[in-house]
C-alpha cells in the first residue's frame, strides 16, 4: 500500500509542477485576501495582532479550496479515476496519496504566506516561522483529510463548486477555532503548552477525519 | 463438464432514481469467448460495462468473477481487468511514457519500464514516448489504451467503442491482439457499433434491449448481412 501510495503522491506532484499555474493562482489569491484584510483594519499594532490568527486561517481556508477542487478535477478530465478506481490496488491508498499531495501543496503555500502575513500584520510570525509551520502541518492534516474525502464524494455533482464548501465549512469549525487559539498563544510567546487543551482538539480531529476518511473512501467513490 | 464462467452476472438491476437502466440481466462469459454486446445508444450497455469492472454497484443481483463474488473479493476482478473506455484514461500533463508508467507501477509488474518500451513499440508511439498526452489525437489515445492492456496482462476486457479514431492499421492491430488475447484464454466484452471491423473476430454475439438482453448467439448462427437484418428488427 505504500508503494501506490507514493506512486500516487509521485503523479500528483508530477502534475502540479507542470501546473505551477495552480499554485501561483492559489497563491496570489491568498496574498490578495491577506491586502484586503490588512486595508480594512485599522492601522494600529494592537488590533492587527489580536485580528491577525483569524485572518490567517481565513486566507487558509479560502486559498484551501482552491487546492481542494482541483484534486479530483484532473483525475476527472480524461477520466483516468475511473483507470485508478480499477487498478489493483486499495481505494484507502488512492485516498492517501491524493491527500498527501494536498497535504504537500498547503505547506509549500504556507511556507511563503508566513512571511507574507507577517509583513502587512506588524505580526511576530516570522520569530515563530517553525512553530507556526508545525502549526500548520496539523492543521493542513485535518483540512486535507476531510476535504479530499468531501471531494470525492462532491465530484461528480452538479454545482460542485458551491456544494463542496457548503458541506466542509461547517465540519471545519472546530479545526479553524483550535488553530486560531493556538496561533494566539504562540504569539503571546507562550508556545503550544498554553493551549494544550486546544491542541489536543487539533490532533483528536485529524485522526478522527483521517481514519474516518480512509475507512469510508472505497464507499464514496462507489455509485 | 463444463468449466465455470469466468464471469458470471445473475439478475443484476441498476435503478437510477426512478427510471430502471438495467432490469435482471443475466449473463455468463467463459475463457476463450469474444462476445460483442450490441444495443441502440440509451440501452443500458455501458451502465452495464460500468458494473461489471466494479465502478458502479449493481441495484440488485450480484456479479461473480471466478466464483467470486465482485461485492466481497472486488481485487480479485481488478487483478485481471482490462478496460478501454469512452474516455483516453491518461494525464494529460505527462508523457506517454510516463502514463503507462504509471499504471504500470500500480500493477506491480516486474521490469515496468522495459513492459512500457515494449508496448510504446508495439502501438507505434516509441517515437512520441516523451510527448506529453495532451497534444494526442483520439487515435493516439486509443493505441495508449491499447498498449495499457498490452503491460497489464489482463484476463478480462471490458472494451466500450474500442475502434472510435483507430485507422485501419491500427484496427488490424488491435485487432490480431484481440483475437490472441482470446485464443490464450482471456474473455473479452465488446460494445460497439462498428460490426463491420470485428464480426468476423467475435465468437458470440448479445443484443441488450430497454435493459433486457433479448438476444444471445453464437456468432456462428450468422453471416454478417443476417446480422445487421436481425438486428434492425430485433431494435425496431
Amino acid at each position: 500500500m505504500i508503494a501506490d501510495l507514493l506512486t500516487i503522491l509521485k503523479k500528483d506532484l508530477t502534475l502540479d509542477l507542470r501546473r505551477a499555474e495552480n499554485f501561483i493562482a492559489m497563491l496570489f489569491f491568498s496574498v490578495i485576501i491577506l491586502l484586503v484584510f490588512s486595508f480594512s483594519l485599522p492601522p494600529d499594532e494592537e488590533a492587527h495582532q489580536s485580528l491577525a490568527p483569524g485572518v490567517y486561517w481565513v486566507t487558509f481556508l479560502m486559498s484551501g479550496m482552491l487546492g481542494l477542487s482541483k484534486n479530483f478535477q484532473l483525475e476527472k478530465e480524461m477520466g483516468c479515476m475511473e483507470a485508478l478506481l480499477i487498478a489493483p490496488i486499495s481505494r484507502g491508498a488512492i485516498f492517501m496519496g491524493k491527500m498527501l499531495g494536498t497535504l504537500v501543496f498547503l505547506l509549500l503555500m504556507q511556507m511563503i504566506l508566513i512571511p507574507v502575513f507577517s509583513l502587512l500584520f506588524y505580526s511576530p510570525a516570522m520569530g515563530f516561522f517553525f512553530e507556526l509551520l508545525g502549526l500548520s502541518a496539523v492543521t493542513a492534516l485535518g483540512f486535507a483529510s476531510l476535504g479530499t474525502l468531501l471531494s470525492g464524494l462532491t465530484t461528480d455533482v452538479r454545482f460542485k463548486e458551491i456544494l463542496l464548501p457548503i458541506l466542509l465549512f461547517p465540519l471545519l469549525v472546530p479545526l479553524l477555532l483550535a488553530a486560531v487559539q493556538i496561533m494566539s498563544g504562540i504569539f503571546a510567546g507562550q508556545g503550544f503548552q498554553a493551549e494544550l487543551d486546544w491542541l489536543k482538539l487539533l490532533v483528536g480531529f485529524d485522526l478522527i477525519f483521517l481514519i474516518a476518511a480512509y475507512l469510508t473512501f472505497d464507499f464514496v467513490m462507489e455509485l | 463438464m463444463n468449466a465455470a464462467p469466468l464471469l458470471q452476472i445473475a439478475q443484476v438491476r441498476k435503478d437510477f432514481g426512478y427510471k430502471r437502466i438495467l432490469k435482471d440481466v443475466s449473463f455468463d462469459l467463459n475463457a476463450g469467448d469474444f462476445t460483442l454486446l450490441l444495443g441502440q445508444n440509451g440501452a443500458g450497455k455501458s451502465t452495464l460495462l460500468k458494473i461489471l469492472s466494479g465502478l458502479m454497484r449493481p441495484s440488485q443481483g450480484e456479479v461473480f468473477y471466478r466464483g467470486a463474488n465482485l461485492k466481497e473479493d472486488p481485487q480479485l476482478l481488478r487483478q485481471d481487468l482490462g478496460v478501454i473506455g469512452h474516455h483516453p484514461q491518461v494525464y494529460g500533463d505527462l508523457s506517454a511514457f510516463e502514463n503507462l508508467l504509471f499504471f504500470a507501477k500500480l500493477r506491480h509488474l516486474k521490469d515496468p519500464k522495459a513492459l512500457v518500451e515494449d508496448a510504446l513499440e508495439r502501438v507505434d508511439l516509441a517515437r512520441f514516448k516523451n510527448a506529453q498526452v495532451k497534444n494526442f489525437s483520439s487515435g493516439m489515445f486509443k493505441r495508449m489504451g491499447i498498449a495499457r492492456l498490452m503491460i497489464s496482462r489482463p484476463r478480462l476486457l471490458l472494451l466500450d467503442e474500442p475502434y472510435t479514431g483507430l485507422d485501419y492499421k491500427s484496427v488490424d492491430f488491435f485487432n490480431r491482439f484481440l483475437v490472441d488475447f482470446a485464443r490464450s484464454g482471456g474473455a473479452i466484452l465488446m460494445v460497439t457499433h462498428q460490426l463491420d471491423v470485428c464480426f468476423e473476430i467475435s465468437s458470440r454475439i448479445a443484443i441488450l434491449e430497454q435493459g433486457c438482453i433479448t438476444e444471445d448467439h453464437p456468432r456462428s448462427s450468422f453471416n454478417y448481412q443476417e446480422l445487421i437484418d436481425h438486428y434492425q428488427r430485433a431494435t425496431q
